[in-house]
């Protein structure tokens, strides 16, 4: 063993081996409180959201998505809607989304992508009021050669429905046939039943079944391309869709009795419809690209945005 | 009491030091290993925690990723427009005055030490884009990188590119 008195004399030559154990003691408490910050910092870390703000990026999107959906409807609401006073619109808007976001510290912008497309504006009603379904037969086409088709909706006078069960529906209840020449048809029956107005799909001359129903108050409304009810004071999601799978060329209404009410659908041009049915120029869509681009994040997408198109 | 006071047989000094050094070495010793032990510990278990948490930030960032990959897939489809998702993650260079590097698979994320030598996995849901890095990746600032595939492809064949 060394000699650890070395050249102290007397009782003052023994803290050598102490003084060394308290060094190495020393660096070992030094060591614990870095790894007791270490591990408070990754307790702070572990808590605080450190992810991209994506959802800021989707919220643009959607808020884009809504304001662009609001001038086509302010536009065709006018009646004769012109795509080119959407395509002003919308670069007018440009400008506007960009300043609101760079409050935020981020950067947003919105284009124009194409030009808006043009379409037609159905209604079948009296000058807005309930009409007769059966001015042209108990069967009779509203619309043919459609390509896409947004804000299809049927108001009804409930009380002008037969009153039946789902499954007995597709002998005289009035329904809304959606044909397609390579796809089976689907046929939604609006039938009362009770209190409520319920809607009964039947694909191809099968037995119907009820898809949505709601207690009417009233003149109801069956938004089938947002598969929705809705009546006085009330409105209901449908779980089940009101709109068919079979991206129908043809909408035509069956069994057509005494049932009054009104019809509305935005199609894109080229579709034709039959009659007597009011036909006004309307624009279908518009596309627009978006940009978000913050700190952590860059996120493009070219939207089309069509307000009322089936999901 | 006052015999033994005054009795100097069988004392030696040099015996004295030696029997006291041994026993203040041996305390000392104990002390000093045990330390050492409880810090080699600690060390580890908060290497692996700070590990733990880095690879659900990674986690959570490519599922951010994700959701908007999908969301600029499916518009991209009804314009035949191209979207793009790129997100910057920055994550510690070191953990605990460590270097570690990270592996990525389908539904793990793998975070690996040399000293001490640790493994950790963190696992995440199955994204619906693929995730896709070349080989391990060094920690610190990551980049996550999507492009929408050509129009009519299905969602799946996009690649969330993860790169260092």
């Amino acid at each position: 063993m060394a000699d650890v008195r070395a050249w102290f004399d007397g009782d003052s030559d023994r803290g050598q081996l102490l003084l060394v154990t308290a060094l190495a003691l020393a660096v070992m408490l030094v060591t614990v409180a870095l790894l007791l910050n270490t591990a408070i910092f990754t307790e702070n870390v572990a808590t605080r959201d450190t992810t991209a703000d994506g959802s800021e990026a989707i919220e643009l999107r959607g808020e884009a998505v809504a304001a662009v959906g609001e001038l086509i409807e302010t536009e065709n609401r006018a009646g004769d809607g012109n795509p080119e006073n959407v395509d002003d619109a919308i670069d007018a808007m440009g400008p506007l989304v960009d300043r609101e976001r760079a409050r935020h510290g981020t950067v947003a912008t919105l284009n124009r992508s194409r030009s808006a497309t043009s379409g037609q504006l159905l209604r079948w009603n009296d000058s807005g009021n309930p009409r007769a379904f059966d001015e042209y037969g108990t069967s009779w086409t509203f619309v043919e050669s459609l390509d896409n088709a947004r804000g299809f909706r049927v108001a009804i006078d409930p009380s002008t429905l037969i009153e039946t069960t789902a499954a007995s529906s597709d002998t005289n209840a009035m329904g809304v046939r959606f044909l397609n020449s390579t796809t089976d048809n689907v046929t939604y029956y609006l039938y009362e039943d009770g209190t409520t107005l319920s809607v009964a799909k039947a694909v191809d001359g099968g037995t119907p079944t009820r898809q949505c129903s709601i207690e009417h108050d009233g003149t109801t409304t069956v938004e089938f391309t947002a598969s929705q009810l809705s009546t006085t004071g009330a409105a209901t999601d449908c779980f089940r869709e009101l709109w068919p799978p079979n991206s129908p060329a043809e909408i035509r209404f069956v069994n057509v009795g005494d049932e009054k009410g009104t019809a509305e659908a935005t199609v894109e041009s080229g579709a034709t419809p039959i009659g007597d049915v009011d036909d006004d120029s309307a624009v279908y869509s518009a596309t627009v690209d978006i940009t978000y681009q913050s700190q952590d994040l860059l996120f493009e997408t070219t939207v089309r945005v069509a307000p009322g198109e089936p999901r | 009491m006052n015999r033994f006071h005054r009795d100097r047989r069988g004392v030696s000094v040099t015996v004295g030091y030696v029997l006291m050094l041994a026993v203040a070495g041996l305390l000392l010793g104990v002390l000093v290993t045990a330390g050492g032990g409880l810090l080699e510990g600690q060390s580890k278990q908060v290497v692996g925690d700070e590990l733990t948490v880095v690879g659900s930030q990674l986690a959570a960032n490519i599922h951010e990723a994700d959701r908007l990959a999908q969301v600029a897939h499916a518009d991209a489809n009804t314009t035949a427009a191209t979207g793009a998702v790129a997100l910057d993650v920055n994550l510690p260079r070191q953990v605990a005055g460590t270097g570690y590097r990270i592996e990525i698979g389908n539904r793990t994320i793998s975070l690996l030490t040399s000293n001490p030598t640790l493994n950790v996995t963190v696992r995440y849901p199955e994204t619906t884009v693929p995730v896709s890095t070349d080989g391990q990746l060094n920690g610190g600032e990551l980049r996550i990188v999507y492009e929408t595939p050509p129009a009519g492809e299905p969602v799946e064949a996009g690649r969330l590119e993860v790169t260092g």
